[in-house]
Formats: structure tokens, C-alpha cells, sequence
């Protein structure tokens, strides 16, 4: 365990190391929320009744955190980008070296990147827009306590899906097009950008299906206090049993390349 | 006047420390010290038309630093230089008309094109008369078997290959003045050596003034009539090659193959090096020596079957030079003497 | 002129051939790019099949007004896309090998690649735009698709220009990636989907003085959709191919002053 600590700690010094990177960064993070404040703001002008019984309290929470949640829970950067890399420049092999299991490093490099994230793009911009919005704050410790889970089992659930995206640079050496796909896919099934419930009801059972529902909008509609008692429990069971399965579909893929890695010799 | 005339040049860097230690990565987001880096420090020299000078330091001596502002990439923070009369940075176009650059280390060809196809666009971008680019072409494909793999892109040939295509991409617009930089690194035996050839041909047939710089000393000697070493921004020796061996090369080595082997000898003046078998290797001063004394003395108490003297590697020299500024550095506020043997 | 000219399209030549190396590229570039941006109009289309329009804007008029911009962005990505990555021409010494040449280094790097990817972007887009155009029963003077091909160009000169501006801060610091990134974070992601007008005055004048990324098509549109005289500063839609070619030379001159500050100050 001390090893994933090491490769987490690595992980955050690189990414804390460039100053001015790091301020137009947050920069952007406000600009995007600005753009998602108003936006909900002029749709709950127009239409209110649109919105189901949806406070915009309840909604501008939820646009700010799915923002700054896409901002720490990467589709464009993370461990199939890496992977992707590792594979190209023919340096995998130096990977399965390490004295560490393969997935259990690539999670830490992870853990790390993700800690950084949320510490230096989550943290500050979450509280300036406390100042300057309107946003509901979850009260009881029940709904903290399902908000700090959900969010947990969505970073592993991501990150399993990003390590199974990257496993196809093994066969293809380049993702560049299929990430394009991927990447839109996350974004609208995801519920990053426009809550779920306002899909319409022909796309439903298709989000329902995909892991990624799981990924943002529960810990989202957590937050805001769309889903509330049973349906939080269902929620996060749902979640778990998404990350039970991908682990163990990603396990059966892993060991198979693995095997076919050792037995080429590299 | 000489083709290229450098005059108290000097760069300084400036650079950001980064801050180590408690919180480091967290407070290097608001951190603005610098501190100066001289590069090169005080580099005075002249080179004449048509000769071959080779520049050698180890790294970060303010080689690729002052290569660069010799060739307009960079200008001085202080000091002139005059290359045919022009300024590089200041005369930067007229200038790289008058110059051909290879850097060893990366080619200036289109990685994905056939060479050929990057000699069009040069040809374009020096505005190189047709005639004169198929008389170069021509010649080139005889000198340096351009044809072989003229037609191959770059990324496909071999480095040996690559170096030939960009020799022969710098001198397509005739300069005067050709800058290497590390032109056989990580290049075969074989292909060095014709490397080598090429440089030394057009050196003489061309008159092209070449200043080269390398790690490797065979280049240096096999190529160059002069040297500059250049260490901490600084020149440390500017001189001839034979004159550089006859001043700080004193020591020679006799290597004896005796029929009465072990050596039992201990001649004063030598120093055994090495014994390997019936040979044995003496270091000598031959300033206080001839190596005919030692034969003499040696052999008033062995038989000697066979003997050679071996003169003293270029290499070891340099090293001894690069050592002796380190040594003088450490005696603080002591100058480091520019040794000139011209 | 001329001479630049001619240096241009030999450089260009060369580019295609490199990208003739790549065939398989293209495909995959092409596809890529059709459901990127499909994915970025569903989100639209989800958020109009319940709000049927956006501070005055149906469906098809932001489909219109996002394929604009795409298709100027297209333009930019075919040609000038690798003016992003200036930080690493920089580190890699290959802007040290273009100082050694004669030619204007501007027009060597501008001529250094041509890309797929964009070709995607233009294809859609234009499909786009006259699906967008029967759906809205627009019915344009013959002149109108004339200035529409002007202004593809100069939306391209747009952010094309407003990259190099930005990317120029390589030469002081070599790292503008992250600045280049998060300017362009007001083109994709304010400008490129929804009607400036609708956020208020200080976006509004960012996109529209500091970052005019609102001249790739938020102006340009209003013409092509009757708008100019319905919302604030409408008239501004007949002046981006002048807000192009003034962005065009600040983007020069930011270019020469910071070739001449790395040529002192170096890496």
C-alpha cells in the first residue's frame, strides 16, 4: 500500500509544479461556470415550468458541480492517455517491471492526479461561487455522507472505463479517433452538462444501460437533493455494482494482454 | 580581414529557481526569483576563409550557445561578431544565405518526404538558381551516393543516410561557411568515415570554411587544422592541434616486447603503465628523455625483441585542459589563463 | 510578397505529401471529428426539445449558428492548426532551424503542416448549414452566399489570429499552452454554441474587444438569419472581415516582437 502512496505523491508534485498554468486554469474553470450560471439562468426565466419542479438553487448546484466534477474526472487526460503512450513509444514493458500490480499503479498515478485536481480546481472555485450564487448546500450528513461515496465509486468507475478505453492503443497504437467518440459519448450520457431527467424519455433505457450515468449524475442529483432517500440507495448500489463489474471484466482483459505480452517477450 | 571575426561575445540567461522543500509545489505558483546564468562569458576569435576549425567543450560549455549566435539564432548580450562582413542577427537573412547549418542531433529535412522533395523546398527557400542546383545536386549525388536513397523518405534511412542528405541540404545553396554540430554522432565506423572525406573534399575543393563541433576527437583530428576548447563560457586553448600535443603532451609512452619477460627494471624518469604478457608499457617525459636513452638503459638488462613509441591521445589531452581550469577555478578569484600557442 | 508566396506553396506542397503518408489518418480523422460535434448538437437538441428556444434562438438557428463557426474553425484546423503547438517548434529547435533560413519565418511556419482533421469539420459543416438553411426556410439574394464565403475566411483569420497572438507569448516564456487554452476556452465554449447577447454585457464585450471569437459567427449570423436589427451592437455583423484583418496585424506584430525578445533572451 505504501507504494501507491509514493506514485500518488509523485503524481501530485508534477502536477503542481507550473505557476501560471495553474491560475489560467482556474481562470477557465470560472469562465465555464459563468457560462453554465447563465445559461440556467436564462432558461429558468423562460420557462420555468420546464423544469419539473427543480429549484434553480437546486439546478445552478448542479451545473457548477458537473463542471467542476468534469474538471477533476478526466475523459481527456488520465490512465488511457498514458497507457496510449506508454504503448506507442514501446516503454509499456518498463511499467509491467515495476514491483507493483499494473492496475494498482496506474490507480495510484491516478489517485494522485485526481487528489491534485480536486484540491487546486475543485476546492477554490467551488467556494467563490458559494459567494457569488445562489446554490443549495447539503445540510443533513446523510446526503454528505452519499455525495463523499458516490463521488468516490464514480472516480473508480471512470477510471475503469478509461483503463479498458486505453487497453485498445494494445491493438491500434492510436486512439486519436476512437477518443473523439469516446469522449463525446461520456459528455452526453454522462449528464455532465444537462441533467438526466431532462433527456427525452426515448433515450432513457440507453442511459440507464451505460455506466456513465453513474459517473456524474448521481453524485450530482445527490448533491442537490434530486435524489433523496431510497433512490440515493439505489443509486450508490447501483454504482457499486457497476464498479464490481467493470473491475472484473477489466481483470479478464488485463491478464489476457498481459499473458500475450509475456509470452512475445515485450 | 578574416571571414569571420568574434569579438568579446557574451550571453547571459536568466533563469527561475524553483523552490524546494515544505510546500514546494504550492509555493512555486507565485515564485519570480531569478538568478543570472552566463552561457558564454568572454569568446574572442577569427577564423579565415577556408579553414577547418574544430570547437569542442564538454556539455554546457557555452558551445550550442555561441554556435547560435553565430549562426543569427541568438543575439549577444554583449560582444560583436562579423561573418563576411555581416552581423548575423542583425543581417539575419544576407547572413543565412552565406551559411549552411546540420545539427547532428536533428535533421533540417521533412521527416515524411522523400529527400528529394526537401531539396525543392530548399531550393525555393534559398532562391537557388536552377543550374546551380542541379550542377550541386549532381555533384552530390557522385560524392555522397545521394541516389541510392534519394527517392526514400527521411524517417526510413539509416543515420549514416540522413547525415549525407543533410550535408548535402546545407551546401546545396553554396555558402561560404558551414556550422556542424555533432555531424557523426551516433554514426558507424564506416559511415563516419566517409562523412569525414566529404567535409575534408569540399573543405578543399570548395573552399567552404567549416566550423565543427563534436565529442569525438577523431573528428578533430582527422578533419581540422585548429582547434578551440571552450569551457564555462570561456576559451581555454585556441591554437593548432600539433602545437596543443607539443605543449601539454610531453609524456610518451614505449611499449617494449621482451624475450626475457617479466620486466624487472625500475628506471628512474619512467613510469610502468602497464605489462600484458611478454609487453610492457613506459610512460616517459621525453623532454628530459629521449625514448632512445630508455631503449638503451632497458636494454642493458633485457633482451628486446621489438619496440614503439605512441604518441599521446588527443583525447586525454583535452580531458587534462578541461581539468586543470576546474582545478584553477577552485583557487578563488584566480584567473584561468587563455592559453594561445599561435 | 510574391517570394512569400511562392515559399508558402512549396512548404505547403511538401505538407500534403507528408499527410499523404498517413492515409488511414483521414479516415479516422473524419469520423472522429462527425461525432464530436454531433455529440456537442444532441446536448443542443436535448436542451431545446424542452426549452424550444434559447433567448430567442430555435434549434435550427443555433444548429446555424454553431456549423458557422465550425466551419471557419475547419478552415483554421486544415491549415493552420500546428500554430497551437509553437512551444514545442520551439523546444525541439526546430524554430531554430527556421531562423537559419532565409525566408520569412512567419510563412515557414504557417507553411511547416496541413491537417485532416479540419477537412471533417468543413464537410460537416457545410452539410449542416444547408440542412440548417432548408429547416428555416431561408430564402438568401444571390450576393449572400457570396459574403458567406467571405466570412468562412475570415472567421478562419479570426481564430487563426487570435491563436498566433497568444501562442507568440511562447517566445518569453515558452509555455503558452496553458494561456492559449483557456482564451480559447471563450471560442468553444461560450462563442461556438450559444448567442453571446444572452450573457450579459462583460462576456459579451470580452468576445466581442478583448477575445473577438464573436466575429467567427455570432455577428457574422445575424445577417444570414434577419437578426442584425434585433438585438444590441447588430450592425457589428458587417465587420469581421475588418476585425479579421486588424487581428491579422496585431497578430504579426506580436509574432516579430517576440521572435526579436527569444533571439535576446533565448530558452
Amino acid at each position: 500500500m505504501s507504494l501507491f502512496w509514493i506514485f500518488s505523491r509523485q503524481s501530485f508534485y508534477q502536477q503542481s509544479a507550473y505557476r501560471l498554468n495553474f491560475w489560467l486554469e482556474i481562470a477557465g474553470v470560472m469562465l465555464q461556470i459563468y457560462v453554465v450560471y447563465k445559461l440556467w439562468n436564462v432558461l429558468f426565466e423562460q420557462t420555468p415550468q420546464s423544469f419539473g419542479g427543480v429549484s434553480l438553487p437546486q439546478m445552478i448546484t448542479y451545473a457548477v458541480l458537473g463542471m467542476l466534477i468534469g474538471s477533476i474526472l478526466n475523459t481527456g487526460e488520465g490512465v488511457h492517455t498514458y497507457i496510449q503512450q506508454q504503448v506507442r513509444m514501446g516503454q509499456i514493458t518498463t511499467d509491467l517491471m515495476k514491483p507493483v500490480d499494473f492496475i494498482v499503479h496506474m490507480m495510484a498515478r491516478d489517485f494522485g492526479s485526481m487528489i491534485t485536481r480536486l484540491v487546486f480546481l475543485l476546492v477554490p472555485p467551488l467556494a467563490i461561487s458559494y459567494l457569488l450564487f445562489d446554490m443549495v448546500i447539503p445540510t443533513s450528513p446523510l446526503r454528505i455522507f452519499g455525495f463523499v461515496v458516490a463521488l468516490a465509486q464514480a472516480w473508480v468507475i471512470l477510471f475503469f472505463c478509461n483503463f479498458m478505453f486505453g487497453l485498445i492503443s494494445f491493438k491500434t497504437l492510436d486512439l486519436m479517433g476512437f477518443s473523439f467518440t469516446y469522449f463525446a459519448l461520456v459528455r452526453f450520457a454522462s449528464g455532465q452538462i444537462v441533467p438526466l431527467w431532462m433527456y427525452p424519455d426515448v433515450l432513457q433505457p440507453v442511459l440507464n444501460f451505460l455506466p456513465f450515468k453513474s459517473v456524474f449524475y448521481t453524485p450530482l442529483a445527490i448533491y442537490n437533493g434530486v435524489l433523496t432517500s431510497s433512490s440515493m440507495w439505489t443509486a450508490l448500489l447501483t454504482q457499486t455494482a457497476w464498479m464490481i463489474g467493470l473491475f472484473v471484466v477489466a481483470r479478464l482483459i488485463w491478464g489476457r494482454i498481459h499473458n500475450s505480452l509475456i509470452v512475445q517477450g515485450g | 580581414m578574416a571571414l569571420i571575426e568574434v569579438n568579446h561575445l557574451r550571453k547571459e540567461f536568466k533563469r527561475i529557481i524553483p523552490k524546494t522543500g515544505f510546500l514546494s509545489g504550492i509555493r512555486n505558483l507565485w515564485n519570480t526569483d531569478t538568478h543570472t546564468h552566463v552561457a558564454v562569458d568572454d569568446i574572442s576569435f577569427k577564423v579565415e576563409e577556408g579553414e577547418l576549425l574544430g570547437y569542442i567543450g564538454p556539455n554546457g560549455a557555452g558551445k550550442s550557445t555561441s554556435i547560435k549566435m553565430l549562426t543569427g539564432i541568438l543575439v549577444p548580450t554583449s560582444g560583436d561578431v562579423k561573418i563576411a562582413g555581416l552581423t548575423p542577427w542583425k543581417d539575419r537573412r544576407a547572413h543565412t544565405q552565406n551559411i549552411g547549418v546540420v545539427f547532428g542531433q536533428k535533421t533540417q529535412l521533412w521527416w515524411d518526404i522523400p529527400v528529394i522533395e526537401s531539396f525543392r523546398v530548399l531550393k525555393t527557400i534559398y532562391k537557388i538558381p536552377d543550374e546551380l542546383y542541379t550542377k550541386n545536386l549532381n555533384q552530390f549525388r557522385e560524392l555522397l551516393e545521394l541516389d541510392q536513397f534519394e527517392n526514400t523518405p527521411v524517417r526510413q534511412l539509416s543515420l549514416g543516410q540522413r547525415m549525407r542528405a543533410d550535408l548535402a541540404a546545407a551546401l546545396l545553396h553554396d555558402p561560404k561557411i558551414l556550422f556542424l554540430d555533432e555531424p557523426t554522432i551516433g554514426v558507424d565506423v564506416l559511415a563516419k568515415e566517409r562523412l569525414r572525406t566529404f567535409i575534408k573534399e569540399i573543405n578543399r575543393t570548395r573552399g567552404v570554411t567549416v566550423l565543427l563541433t563534436t565529442h569525438d576527437m577523431q573528428d578533430i583530428e582527422k578533419l581540422c587544422h585548429r582547434m578551440a576548447i571552450i569551457d564555462d563560457g570561456n576559451i581555454l586553448y585556441d591554437g593548432s592541434i600539433d602545437a596543443l600535443k607539443s605543449k601539454f603532451g610531453n609524456e610518451r609512452t614505449l611499449v617494449i616486447e621482451l624475450d626475457d619477460a617479466p620486466y624487472r627494471l625500475n628506471l628512474p624518469g619512467t613510469r610502468i603503465l602497464r605489462e600484458e604478457g611478454t609487453r610492457v608499457w613506459l610512460a616517459f617525459n621525453r623532454d628530459q628523455f629521449s625514448a632512445s636513452d630508455i631503449m638503451m638503459r632497458v636494454a642493458e638488462h633485457h633482451t628486446i625483441r621489438d619496440l614503439t613509441v605512441e604518441e599521446p591521445e588527443i583525447e586525454s589531452i583535452v580531458r587534462e585542459i578541461y581539468e586543470g581550469s576546474h582545478s584553477g577555478r577552485k583557487r578563488e578569484d584566480e584567473h584561468v589563463p587563455v592559453l594561445d600557442l599561435q | 510578397m510574391r517570394e512569400n508566396m511562392t515559399i508558402y506553396l512549396t512548404m505547403i506542397r511538401a505538407a500534403v505529401l507528408t499527410r499523404l503518408e498517413y492515409r488511414a489518418d483521414f479516415v479516422m480523422g473524419i469520423i472522429g471529428v462527425f461525432i464530436l460535434n454531433a455529440g456537442t448538437l444532441a446536448t443542443s437538441w436535448v436542451l431545446l426539445s424542452r426549452f424550444q428556444n434559447l433567448h430567442g434562438w430555435t434549434f435550427w438557428e443555433i444548429v446555424f449558428l454553431y456549423n458557422m463557426w465550425l466551419l471557419g474553425h475547419g478552415i483554421r484546423a486544415v491549415f493552420f492548426r500546428h500554430i497551437n503547438m509553437l512551444e514545442q517548434f520551439i523546444v525541439e529547435g526546430t524554430f531554430d532551424q527556421i531562423l537559419t533560413r532565409p525566408a520569412n519565418p512567419l510563412v515557414q511556419f504557417l507553411g511547416r503542416e496541413v491537417h485532416y482533421l479540419g477537412v471533417g469539420d468543413v464537410l460537416l459543416s457545410v452539410f449542416m448549414l444547408v440542412l440548417a438553411y432548408h429547416n428555416l426556410g431561408l430564402n438568401w439574394p444571390w450576393w449572400m452566399f457570396g459574403w458567406l464565403i467571405v466570412i468562412a475566411l475570415s472567421s478562419a483569420v479570426v481564430e487563426m489570429a487570435i491563436t498566433l497572438l497568444l501562442v507568440s507569448t511562447s517566445f518569453l516564456t515558452t509555455r503558452s499552452r496553458a494561456l492559449v487554452n483557456s482564451a480559447s476556452l471563450f471560442s468553444w465554449g461560450v462563442v461556438q454554441q450559444y448567442p453571446v447577447d444572452m450573457f450579459g454585457k462583460l462576456l459579451r464585450n470580452i468576445v466581442t474587444i478583448l477575445l473577438p471569437f464573436a466575429f467567427m459567427n455570432y455577428y457574422p449570423s445575424l445577417v444570414f438569419l434577419g437578426k442584425q436589427d434585433v438585438v444590441p451592437w447588430g450592425f457589428l455583423t458587417w465587420y469581421a472581415p475588418v476585425v479579421a484583418l486588424i487581428l491579422l496585424f496585431l497578430a504579426i506584430s506580436m509574432w516579430n516582437y517576440g521572435i526579436k525578445r527569444y533571439q535576446s533572451s533565448g530558452s
